[in-house]
Formats: structure tokens, C-alpha cells, sequence
């Protein structure tokens, strides 16, 4: 745990590399800083930025054939698609957010999944929302709806930080609370359950399956109650919150592309293609969250094998996790007020 | 124990650091003035957005809804830009003897909007006219990569009012090959230094404007 300070201090730094509002004056840069130019990982978000912006110059010129003729429409779902991949390992995107966030509450694979592919939605969707209000409804200028968005991006780092402090708070409570918080722990005895010890080939009852069939058996029979349906109103709650806190702050580049769309007279285009760009970015996100569950697993599997220090390392991940969150949304909050 | 927890920590936070978002692409031009003292005074910026950033900056400024932008109609907008430029410094980094020279707040500035694509068009003076140096050096970038300069060939840097013995040239950013890319792609990530020839094809994104007076 002695490393812990300095783990948090590396997961606050993408908010001090910058407080910054935007060049132009319009279109606030993604949560951005100018470090990974000098630091590891240069070589590859080089590399990643020139595809990016190869596949950029293509989407608007897919946007422009598409004036021409429908059947571009297909080349511009392939690159959108690209695009979103390549857009989301850059800044943003909730990327960090979501990973800690399944490290501190312990969510399954499947549902660090479907959480990734939904805030890469909700994301779509706020930016389809602003751009149609802006352009279709309100005619505003891109400076009001850089606004608009830096208002939204000020909302989603509180969010942030509350998700945070929320996990914080549920992983710092004494168990006993957590367990009564939940309702009572359920103890029933189904008829149909059988007891269906393991045994290995050999013949002889291993001790792994001794300890666990004495505990519980998975036939609606727990005395000691799972974790997972304790948690389970605060976790759905929790991951909605998370989804929201990372959705709703929509990305410059979806938005630039649909108000381009609709100067094209492609609103269809333009929703289709940023409804791809997300579909990509939650490849990304979910490759990513999945990275952080398999690391966390197997961090656990090389520890001690007794579960006081397994657990010590898992309460330690979560809080670490927690903190991150917490951190996180603090320091980009503060970064994004200064720029306001 | 927690090695790999922490490494994926530190990926986490890698990610988060991630800089490359390139979302507003420039052709650029670039003037340097001379006044009769053969002293630099001014850097003209030329800066033309591409077609999609475009759409988005003139969205809803067409007031009078005639279908032209008017240049009442788009110099709020010029206004907005060079404001928010000021904390970029402009992009702008002139360089004589290796020292910086500072520049002031743009004396004129105007959006040109044909064809589909902005012009903003700006003018930054020096806030002392200094001579060329033994080395004299420009560099427009964006060190975040939110905006790609590209410069427009043949005509990236003009000398206005230079005496005849001082030239330009023009270096343009180390273009990354497919084998370099490659390579770089190939790289692990938890490799923390790159190898130096590749160390240096990725340091030189940025192009470079050199004035030399013989």
C-alpha cells in the first residue's frame, strides 16, 4: 500500500496538464494536455494521432460524397465506426472514469461492458440533442453552443467527483452497516437443491471444494449472503450515475461533425455516423475496462492465497479505485472552472 | 505483489494523459514585416480551417438570414478567435539566437469566409522590432494537436519588406513513414523510452520556419 500515494498522484495528473478553454474560441478541446508528447507513450499516440486524423479527413469527405450519392452512405458507417476506435483512446471519453469505476465497485465483466458501450452512447446522444436544439431549434452560434458544452463538461466532472466520493464513502463503511443496509440477508432452503460437491478425478473431495460448499451453494441457499446482491440497488445506481457522469458531456468532435452534417443538409447522415463513432469509442472504452477487470483478477490470482491478504489487496484496489474517481473529478472540475 | 495493479493503474492514468485530438485542420501561410531598418516588426497569420470546422464556427451567424456572411457578421467571431488565442500564445513561437520574442495583441485581424472554408487573417506585432540573428526561427503548432497546421506549399512563408539579403526556408514536420509507424505501433507499451532514431522521427511533428540574412 506504500505505493498507493503515488498511483493516486499519477491518476490526478491528466488534470494538471492543463486549464484550458479552447483556441478559437469554440469547440473545447477534450480534456487535454500536452504530457503524452514527451512522455512513454509518445511514439504510439503519434501514431494514433495521425490515423485519427486520416480518418477524420475521410469522414467529411464521406459526409460530402454522401450529397452525391447515397450509396456512400456505407463508407461513411466503415469510417465513423474507425473513427470512434481510434477518436477514443485519445483524452476523454470517460476511458479512466470507467475503468476505475469497475475496479472500486467490483462489477462483472459483462456489465464493465455494457457500461462502456452505454456512456459511449448517452455521449452520442447529448451531442445529437445539443447539435439539433442548437442548429434546428435555436440557431445559436457555435459560441453558445461551445457554451452549452462547457456547462455539460463542468456538470459531468461534478458527477464525477460525487461518483467518487459515493464509492468512497460505500467502500470506507464498516461491513455491518453495508450488510443491514441491505435487508436481511435471505436464507432459503430449496426443495430442489442438490448438494453437489466436487470432487476431483482421483475420487478425493479437494479442499477448495470442502471450503466453498460449506460456506454457500448457488441453489438459493446462502447463508452467508453474496456480495453482489447486497450491493446490487447501490451498484445499478452507482453505474447509472457513472454512465451519466461520463455521458453527458458530449465530444467536440461529434458535435463538429453533425453541425457539418446538417450545413450539408445530411441530419440522418450526421445522427448515423455519430451513432457509429460511439459504437467504435465503446470498443475502445470496453477494451479497455476489460484490460482493467482481467489486470485486477490476476493481480488477485499472484497474491497471497489466503483470503485475509486477498481481500486486504481487494478493499485497497477499491478504495485506490475510489480515490482515483474522486481525485479525478476534482481536479478536472477545478481545471475546467478556472477555464470557464 | 501489486505490481500488476499498479501497472494498470498507471495505464489508466496513461490514458488519461493521451493527447492527440486533432479536430480543427489549418492550411496555413505565414508572413513576416520588415520595417526600412531591416528589423522584424509583425507575423501575418493566414490561417484557413477545413470545411467541417468551418460549418460549425459560422453556424447561426448569418443574422439577417441573406445566405452571405458579411464581414459584421463575422467579425464578432474574429474577435472571439484572437482572444482565445491569446492563452495559446498564439501557436506562435519566434525564436532569434535561441531566445523567444515576445509578441503583443493582434493590431488587426478578420474572417474571410469562400467556397466553403473560414479565413482568419491576423496580425501579431512584436512588442519589439528586433533584428534577424544568427538564427532567426518560427514555428506555428499546437503542442495538444487540438489544431493540425498544415502548411501550403510553395507559399508557407513570405518576407514582406525583408532587405534583399534575407531569405526563408521552410522544414516541413518529419512526415512518420508506414515502416516508422510500424514500428512505433509495434512498440509494447510498457516500454518507457523509445529507441533514439525512432525518439527522434516522433519529436519533429512540428515545421520550421528558418530567415537567414547573409
Amino acid at each position: 500500500m506504500r505505493r498507493l500515494p503515488a498511483a493516486l498522484a499519477l491518476m490526478a495528473i491528466p488534470g494538471l496538464a492543463f486549464a484550458a478553454s479552447s483556441p478559437f474560441g469554440i469547440a473545447t478541446p477534450d480534456g487535454s494536455g500536452s504530457v503524452a508528447w514527451a512522455g512513454p507513450f509518445k511514439g504510439f499516440f503519434i501514431w494514433v494521432a495521425a490515423q485519427q486524423a486520416a480518418f477524420y479527413h475521410q469522414l467529411t469527405a464521406a459526409l460530402k460524397l454522401l450529397t452525391e450519392s447515397g450509396h456512400a452512405a456505407l463508407i461513411l458507417v466503415a469510417i465513423s465506426f474507425a473513427y470512434g476506435v481510434f477518436h477514443a483512446v485519445g483524452p476523454g471519453h470517460g476511458k479512466a472514469v470507467i475503468s476505475s469505476y469497475l475496479l472500486a465497485s467490483g462489477d462483472t465483466l459483462k456489465r464493465g461492458i455494457a457500461i462502456s458501450f452505454a456512456s459511449a452512447f448517452v455521449q452520442a446522444l447529448t451531442a445529437i440533442v445539443v447539435v439539433s436544439i442548437g442548429t434546428l431549434v435555436l440557431n445559436v452560434t457555435a459560441v453558445t453552443m461551445t457554451r452549452a458544452t462547457d456547462a455539460l463538461e463542468i456538470a459531468s466532472y461534478a458527477m464525477v467527483a460525487l461518483c467518487g466520493l459515493w464509492l468512497l464513502w460505500s467502500r470506507l463503511k464498516p461491513v455491518e452497516r453495508r450488510t443491514a443496509g441491505a435487508g436481511a440477508p435471505v436464507h432459503v432452503h430449496d426443495a430442489h437443491c442438490i448438494h453437489n460437491l466436487s470432487f476431483s478425478t482421483n475420487g478425493a473431495m479437494s479442499t477448495a471444494a470442502v471450503s466453498s460448499t460449506s460456506f454457500s451453494c448457488d441453489c438459493g441457499h446462502a447463508h452467508t449472503p453474496d456480495p453482489s446482491t447486497l450491493t446490487g440497488p447501490l451498484t445499478f445506481r452507482n453505474a447509472l450515475a457513472a454512465i451519466l457522469a461520463v455521458g453527458i458531456r458530449p465530444c467536440s468532435g461529434a458535435i463538429i461533425v453533425l453541425v457539418f452534417a446538417i450545413s450539408q443538409r445530411l441530419y440522418w447522415a450526421g445522427i448515423l455516423s455519430v451513432l457509429m463513432m460511439a459504437l467504435g469509442t465503446g470498443v475502445t472504452v470496453a477494451a479497455l475496462a476489460t484490460m482493467a477487470v482481467k489486470a485486477k483478477d490476476l493481480a488477485l490470482r499472484f497474491s497471497a492465497e489466503g483470503s485475509n491478504g486477498r481481500l486486504r489487496i481487494l478493499r485497497g484496489l477499491e478504495l485506490a479505485a475510489s480515490a482515483g474517481i474522486l481525485l479525478f473529478g476534482l481536479v478536472m472540475l477545478g481545471g475546467a472552472i478556472a477555464a470557464a | 505483489m501489486l505490481r500488476i495493479g499498479f501497472a494498470l493503474l498507471m495505464l489508466i492514468a496513461a490514458t488519461g494523459l493521451a493527447s492527440a485530438h486533432p479536430h480543427v485542420f489549418v492550411d496555413a501561410k505565414e508572413e513576416i514585416v520588415f520595417d526600412e531598418q531591416g528589423r522584424m516588426t509583425a507575423i501575418r497569420h493566414i490561417w484557413q480551417f477545413d470545411e467541417a470546422f468551418t460549418a460549425f464556427a459560422i453556424q447561426g451567424l448569418d443574422a439577417n438570414g441573406d445566405g452571405k456572411l458579411s464581414d459584421e457578421e463575422l467579425q464578432p467571431l474574429a474577435k472571439v478567435n484572437v482572444d482565445s488565442l491569446k492563452d495559446y500564445n498564439y501557436f506562435t513561437l519566434l525564436k532569434v539566437n535561441g531566445k523567444h520574442v515576445p509578441v503583443k495583441f493582434p493590431s488587426e485581424y478578420w474572417l474571410d469566409f469562400h467556397d466553403g472554408r473560414l479565413t482568419l487573417f491576423y496580425t501579431l506585432p512584436l512588442k519589439t522590432p528586433t533584428a534577424p540573428g544568427l538564427t532567426t526561427t518560427l514555428e506555428v503548432f499546437d503542442p495538444e494537436y487540438f489544431v493540425a497546421f498544415n502548411f501550403v506549399k510553395d507559399h508557407t512563408i513570405h518576407l514582406a519588406g525583408a532587405p534583399a539579403n534575407c531569405q526563408a526556408t521552410y522544414r516541413p514536420p518529419h512526415e512518420l513513414d508506414d515502416a516508422t509507424m510500424a514500428q512505433l505501433a509495434a512498440i509494447p507499451m510498457d516500454q518507457r523510452d523509445l529507441p533514439p532514431e525512432l525518439a527522434d522521427a516522433a519529436s519533429s511533428l512540428a515545421s520550421l520556419i528558418t530567415v537567414k540574412c547573409s
